[in-house]
């Protein structure tokens, strides 16, 4: 064993130093070495193990241990295995061993690592009993769940301390079979239970049953019992298992009678299925049982509900009631019938699917989905729909005024054209060269704002960047000199020198242009026009807000037309290019909003939200 | 040969265009032309001058469009001017002006915009009958 230390020195040396518990093994799977935890943990002496044939280490490794570290030296990494390790004294210890491949440099297997970690016996059955993982994730905090494991050659049954708790007896007293079926609660109880054992042993299969067991001290409790036989050499060597205390959540012998033992236990797999199941007398409506599920998502407790009337928590409407009785009476079932419940705890409405089917003894037997999410979902669907269509809408509209805008344009030109050469009349031709000029100009500026808006949707994506409002405020003032000093307009900028919006600059200064060069359009002509800027911040908002006492707008008759398109395209007079289309187009890719308030002849504010 | 036509459009050669050709068509002893419908209005409202027989209307206009326009024209309290035929202009229909143009029956029409020599004297013979005689 010194040689195998040396023919891998580096590897045997990083093993042993290792806090955790790690286990290196050569191709053989001879021992190579391990993290001192390790040896500990399993109270080996390393210099004795070093060398040794792993899988004789420990007698309770069976050949699913060979054949998992012959996949390992096959290259499959992440193999788990689940193992209880019973200590000296008795005491049980829950570990998870990661199988991987150990490589050289050049990717051959040259052995495998073992990474052993303790788990708590909780998190083990989680692993080992999937089907019933559900259940210790929800009562994992309280559940009383019991292990215990047979051993078929020797016959030797263990308790876990847990299970010696439910069963009341004491912790040093001795496990055997016969005592544990003892246990169970005499007759069919019993009976089942040694049936589902030697089942289990001879035929392999596995159960999973809801039993009354009556403890020491005499308590009648209902537990629930699962088996897993496992196998060596196509013989069944070990049963393992666990019994859970479930009385608080399940108690059927309040409400089934003595008799309906067949239908008591069909309630059972109920019992932990995922969706909620109410059993109910079809005539009176009284609750005959409730599963879990029911009773975590309404929030009550079992002896709350049972044997009262489903009306006193479940209101149906009239109309609803007619619709599954009706259906009820007809197909014996009802199904997808949907209803909002709104809790008052929980400030929540919660949507449910129910569906129901008629027993032979007249019992209804209820699911009942909490379908909330999906609804939510359905919702969430529809509004990006929406707003798919409403983008579809604009482009629709778009596409109509660019054809409609060019088309107006160019078959006049053509027309004047026509007109002109056959004009002989000196002043009628400079008049018609007159309107030409005008519609050539028209045109341009129908082009400019069409390409300005195809650039916008080519470019949604701009990058909103910080930006000083006043500097934008400057230069749209600057680039509409012109246009101020003819109308004479006095503008009041109110925004602070500091104030920052998030914003696609480009964007913005449109925005601001056109929103002034709109203000001065519409001036009061018997008045002199002022302008007010200011800003606000409200919610999740930077708010500016351009006000004029212009003209003003009818509402009632414009509100949906200002910000229309084909309002603003077919009057083309100097700069207003797509005006306030285009403005509130903008604003919307950078998720702001526009609205306007307006008297008229008294003038209007508009106010441009952009998001913070 | 009609005594008045009304054209109310705001594209000025527009306008010129259609009086060009009404001319040529000989459809009108007289033709007003407005860029803004307020304009018409404001015309139509003032009983010293006579309400034409015919307007051609377009419906997409800035500041009043021809839907207001149809609104302010019904409020004009000269009963003479129910005879007036409107036809509305335009240079493709959007599926809103279609649906609304079924909803409004003051209106003889909606035609697509220019007009020429032969659609005025299509006009002319189908709502003024017996002009051509």
């Amino acid at each position: 064993m010194e040689k195998l230390i040396q023919k891998q020195p580096l590897a045997s040396r990083w093993i042993h130093q290792l806090p955790s518990s790690s286990v290196l093994l050569d191709n053989n799977l001879n021992l190579i070495d391990a993290s001192t935890t390790w040896f500990k943990t399993f109270g080996f002496d390393r210099s004795k193990t070093i060398g040794k044939p792993f899988l004789k280490l420990f007698a309770r490794f069976d050949e699913s241990w060979q054949d998992s570290f012959d996949y390992a030296l096959e290259g499959l990494n992440d193999i788990q295995i689940i193992d209880t390790h019973i200590g000296e004294n008795g005491a049980e210890q829950d570990f998870i061993w990661n199988i991987n491949p150990w490589k050289d440099g050049y990717g051959k297997s040259i052995g495998v690592i073992l990474n052993v970690k303790d788990v708590s016996e909780k998190t083990a059955l989680e692993i080992e009993l999937k089907n019933t993982q559900k259940l210790l994730k929800e009562k994992g905090a309280i559940a009383k769940i019991g292990s215990w494991e047979y051993n078929v050659n020797n016959q030797k049954m263990y308790w876990s301390k847990e299970l010696k708790e439910i069963f009341q007896i004491d912790h040093l007293e001795a496990a055997s079979y016969k005592k544990s079926v003892a246990f169970f609660k005499k007759g069919h109880d019993r009976n089942t239970i040694t049936t589902l054992f030697h089942t289990a042993l001879e035929m392999g299969k596995p159960w999973n049953k809801n039993l009354k067991l009556t403890t020491k001290k005499g308590d009648t409790i209902w537990v629930n019992t699962i088996g897993r036989p496992k196998f060596k050499n196509g013989k069944c060597v070990r049963i393992i298992g666990t019994i859970q205390n479930i009385n608080d959540s399940y108690s059927p012998e309040i409400s089934t009678p003595a008799k309906n033992e067949v239908s008591q236990d069909s309630w059972a797999a109920f019992e932990n299925l995922p969706i909620g199941v109410v059993k109910i007398d079809f005539r009176s409506g009284e609750v005959l049982n409730l599963n879990n599920e029911i009773l975590n998502v309404l929030g009550f407790q079992k002896h709350m509900l049972l044997n009262r009337n489903i009306a006193k928590f479940l209101w149906f409407s009239e109309d609803e009631q007619k619709q599954w009785y009706k259906s009820i009476l007809i197909n014996k079932a009802f199904n997808g019938l949907e209803k909002q419940v709104f809790f008052e705890d929980l400030d929540q409405k919660l949507v449910f699917r129910f569906n129901g089917t008629l027993l032979p003894d007249n019992s209804l037997l209820v699911s009942c989905e909490n379908i909330t999410s999906y609804q939510n979902k359905e919702g969430q669907i529809k509004a990006e729909l929406d707003l798919a269509n409403a983008e579809l809408d604009r482009l629709t509209h778009f596409t109509h005024m660019v054809s409609h805008n060019l088309k107006a344009h160019a078959t006049n030109q053509d027309l004047l054209l026509n007109f002109l050469s056959d004009e002989k009349n000196e002043a009628e031709r400079k008049n018609l060269l007159t309107i030409l000029f005008k519609s050539s100009e028209n045109l341009t500026s129908s082009i400019k704002g069409l390409r300005e808006l195809v650039t916008i949707r080519h470019k949604i994506n701009e990058q909103k960047v910080p930006v000083l409002l006043n500097d934008i405020i400057y230069r749209t003032l600057e680039n509409n000199n012109g246009l101020v000093k003819q109308h004479g307009v006095k503008i009041h900028n109110e925004v602070s020198e500091k104030f920052t919006v998030r914003a696609v600059p480009v964007y913005l200064e449109n925005i601001v242009s056109s929103l002034l060069v709109n203000a001065i359009k519409f001036k009061n002509s018997n008045k002199q026009p002022v302008v007010f800027v200011s800003t606000q911040v409200v919610d999740d908002y930077y708010i500016f807000s351009i006000e004029d006492n212009g003209i003003g707008i009818d509402l009632n008759k414009k509100g949906d037309k200002i910000f229309q398109l084909y309002k603003t395209l077919q009057n083309m007079d100097s700069s207003s290019g797509m005006g306030l289309y285009l403005a509130k187009y903008q604003i919307e890719l950078m998720g702001g909003k526009i609205t306007v308030d307006s008297t008229l002849d008294k003038g209007s504010i508009f106010r441009v939200y952009l998001p913070i | 040969m009609l005594n008045k036509i009304i054209l109310v459009d705001d594209n000025a050669a527009t306008n010129f265009i259609h009086k060009k050709f009404l001319e040529k068509a000989q459809g009108s002893r007289e033709v007003v032309s407005f860029q803004m419908g307020q304009n018409a209005i404001d015309y139509l409202s003032d009983c010293d001058n006579t309400i034409p027989e015919l307007l051609f209307v377009d419906i997409n206009m800035p500041t009043m469009d021809a839907w207001e326009f149809l609104e302010h024209f019904k409020t004009i309290e000269r009963p003479e001017k129910d005879k007036a035929k409107i036809i509305l202009l335009t240079t493709s229909l959007s599926p809103q002006d279609e649906i609304k143009i079924t909803e409004r029956t003051e209106v003889e029409n909606v035609m697509t915009k220019p007009l020429d020599v032969a659609s005025i004297q299509g006009v002319l013979k189908r709502y003024f009958p017996l002009l051509s005689r």
